[in-house]
């Protein structure tokens, strides 16, 4: 369980240098946005810290989230840190079920109340609690009885974060965030359809090593989701000289020309994959030629459309102009003629008219 | 991009790159950012020789297109230097032209890259043997010697 | 969890902007049958000219200003002109406008760099600037201004500086700051109708009737 091996002795186990571990700590530095100089500080934080438990919650997901944190690479030292806290429970990758499992969470959380980092992916149901339940217990039961001893929640992914998309137009589940559910601990958004492998880590790493990390006004990391993707976008150029892709695989796109006309919500977008990427930084969605979708972002599956560019309306509103063209012209004829017989009953009655007339 | 080949990394089999020619192209993408980096390799090169004073530049930090990496290299050149490290995937120290300026490049396993950092130092700490490591070291010496020994 | 300022661009793209289409287009359509029907006081004298060309002519000419007209007025015409340009510019030349029409009417035409747009919309503010003070100043001007003046030239100042502020990311949060830019555009629709901001459809009508009075007397215009 928690609390045992710290990360010196699960290096020499795995017959990892500290020189890989320097390198480790000095990428990490770099992903973290911090500066070269507080290697060291990292180095030394991630070897005294204690290993916590953490508790990792799956409610209505797609394992995506799990996917991307667990499968994109070889082991690397980031595996070795999630070695470093004791995954005491997670439905994907634990090798308990039933009965066995639920009792090794609840063991864990009694032996490591008020200070197990709890973790959640997927959104929680609020209209039914059938809807989502793991052993008989339902996802809202769970969430607040684990946050309870919780030190802090990270929310894992845009369901967890924002409620993704359970909650899209017209959430038939009810689904909420996590932070819609919990108001007394403190929460870590961590969003992302799925978020970046490394962002998690970096988040997870920093709170071990520093504590939880500064947030944002939507509770995201500053560190890496404080710039957005059009700021850092290495198509910028295009953008700025007016140089637009009007269509897939048109000349613009194989190009590498601005995606703004085919929909990218780069400009509304916080995140940090212009920077650090995906798949070790070997693109982006944007480089492989998709607009961005927003995913960082509440809502983002009702933004009006992911083709649709940032400045066009979002409704139908072809129906409504072609009805107002129609509503107009008829108001319009039947009030020209109204007008046109007043016009003739007071040509007939010899009325006169003045300046004050002309002024109403 | 030559840029690519000397750090090891393979050219990424998708984006908008699709040919070499966009290579060639994205090569004069730059960001006027070089230049700044340089003068201030430049001034932690003088701190260096007046005081000892080391520094770490991390090239990730700032906003770096190809362009000014080819800027980078051709002021910088190559040095006398090259040492490869197997840590958890490669790492390459490299002393640049102008002595006391090294890049250490960090791949990861996949030989994808980790981290980018310009070092001003007589020595770039990652190439000195860590305490710990020499400790451990010491061990494994004292067990082998004692198989040894023992075999005889 | 909603992000407030999400809701507010979501809301200005959707029932926002179909509200705002409907006064304007119906507003328009209104007006200009209503001008259409009402027509004119048929004028039983015989025709010396003929008022249909002097009428399309009148439409392009009165573009150009009579000579000694700018020297009278010079604010007025040359920061007429200036505003007028300036917002053509940076409406109808900027890409994500032109996707707009591009969504609507499935038209689209080339669009110009940021930096055309920005200096743009930059003239166009400050000679509204200069058309708003020299309003003020002027005794004459002054006397004749009524709120309708005031409140058109603000909402036409609005979106030009909303949008500048919004792409340029000067400050706010940037779905805030594109939200407010499109409500303020939205405003300006509501209000074309009702202000003389009618003027963009109807100087065809007014040059026409102009030019096909003179016309018919046979006489230029």
């Amino acid at each position: 369980m928690a609390n045992k091996p710290m990360l010196p002795e699960l290096m020499k186990t795995h017959g990892v240098s500290r020189r890989a571990f320097m390198k480790y700590c000095a990428s990490l530095a770099s992903v973290m946005a911090l500066s070269p100089a507080m290697v060291p500080r990292i180095a030394e934080a991630l070897e005294n810290a204690k290993r916590p438990s953490v508790i990792w919650l799956s409610f209505q997901e797609c394992t995506g989230c799990t996917e991307s944190i667990t499968r994109s690479h070889a082991p690397t030292i980031e595996d070795l840190i999630f070695n470093a806290v004791s995954l005491d429970y997670h439905h994907t990758l634990q090798a308990a079920s039933g009965h066995a499992a639920e009792a090794a969470r609840e063991q864990a959380m009694k032996e490591n109340y008020g200070e197990y980092v709890l973790v959640v992916d997927g959104s929680i149901p609020l209209d039914n609690p059938g809807y989502s339940c793991i052993a008989g217990i339902s996802n809202l039961d769970m969430l607040k009885e684990t946050a309870a001893g919780a030190a802090a929640i990270v929310s894992v992914g845009t369901c967890a974060a924002f409620g993704g998309i359970a909650h899209a137009n017209p959430n038939p589940t009810g689904a909420v965030a996590v932070s819609e559910i919990i108001k007394d601990k403190p929460i870590i958004n961590v969003p992302g359809c799925p978020p970046i492998p490394v962002v998690m880590t970096g988040v997870l790493a920093h709170f071990l090593t520093f504590g939880i990390p500064e947030l944002d006004e939507l509770g995201r990391p500053k560190a890496f989701y404080g710039e957005s993707i059009h700021d850092r976008c290495y198509r910028r150029p295009f953008y700025d000289k007016g140089k637009f892709a009007e269509s897939f695989d048109d000349e613009g796109a194989r190009g590498g020309w601005c995606l703004y006309k085919l929909g990218c919500k780069g400009p509304t977008t916080k995140s940090a994959c212009a920077t650090v990427k995906w798949n070790n930084g070997v693109s982006f969605p944007i480089e492989a030629g998709h607009p961005c979708l927003g995913c960082t972002e509440p809502d983002f599956w009702d933004n009006g459309g992911f083709y649709k560019p940032l400045s066009v309306p979002a409704g139908d509103y072809r129906k409504m102009g072609l009805a107002a063209v129609a509503g107009g012209a008829a108001v319009g004829v039947a009030s020209a003629l109204l007008s046109k017989a007043g016009k003739a009953k007071a040509a007939k009655a010899h009325e006169t008219v003045d300046a004050h007339d002309l002024e109403k | 991009m030559d840029c690519n080949t000397q750090n090891g990394k393979t050219p990424p089999s998708s984006g908008a790159s699709s040919d070499g020619a966009m290579d060639g192209v994205m090569s004069f993408v730059a960001t006027g950012n070089a230049s700044p980096l340089l003068h201030e390799i430049k001034h932690a090169l003088t701190q260096l020789i007046n005081d000892g004073s080391e520094n770490i530049i991390d090239l990730g930090a700032i906003p770096f297109a190809p362009g000014d990496d080819r800027i980078l290299n051709d002021i910088l050149g190559t040095g006398e230097v090259h040492a490869v490290l197997s840590l958890q995937g490669e790492s390459h120290v490299r002393e640049t032209g102008v002595p006391g300026v090294w890049r250490v490049d960090h791949l990861d396993e996949n030989g994808e890259q980790q981290s980018r950092f310009i070092e001003i130092t007589f020595m770039p700490n990652i190439l000195k043997t860590q305490r710990e490591d020499a400790e451990r070291g010491l061990e494994t010496l004292a067990e082998r010697l004692g198989t040894l020994d023992d075999n005889r | 969890m909603n992000n407030p300022a999400f809701d507010l661009l979501m809301w200005a793209r959707g029932p926002g902007f179909d509200i705002a289409l409907i006064i304007f287009v119906a507003g328009i359509v209104l007006r200009i049958t209503e001008i259409i029907i009402l027509g004119r006081k048929k004028d039983m004298a015989p025709a010396k000219g003929s008022p249909v060309a002097q009428g399309i002519k009148t439409i392009f000419s009165r573009s150009f200003p009579r000579p000694g007209l700018v020297k009278f007025a010079p604010i007025t015409y040359i920061g007429g002109y200036i505003f007028h340009l300036g917002f053509f510019v940076a409406f109808l030349f900027f890409a994500p406008h032109i996707a707009i029409f591009e969504d609507a009417f499935g038209i689209s035409w080339p669009n110009a760099g940021r930096v055309i747009i920005e200096s743009a919309t930059a003239l166009a503010v400050l000679a509204l600037i200069a058309l708003i003070y020299s309003r003020m100043t002027d005794p004459v001007r002054k006397a004749l201004t009524t709120f309708d003046d005031y409140l058109v030239l603000i909402l036409s100042a609005l979106p030009l500086i909303t949008g500048y502020v919004a792409v340029n990311k000067l400050f706010g949060d940037p779905q805030m700051m594109l939200a407010i830019h499109i409500l303020c555009v939205e405003a300006l629709m509501i209000a074309f109708p009702f202000t003389k901001l009618m003027h963009a459809v109807s100087f065809v009508f007014a040059r026409y009737y102009n030019g096909s009075i003179q016309g018919r007397k046979g006489a230029e215009s």
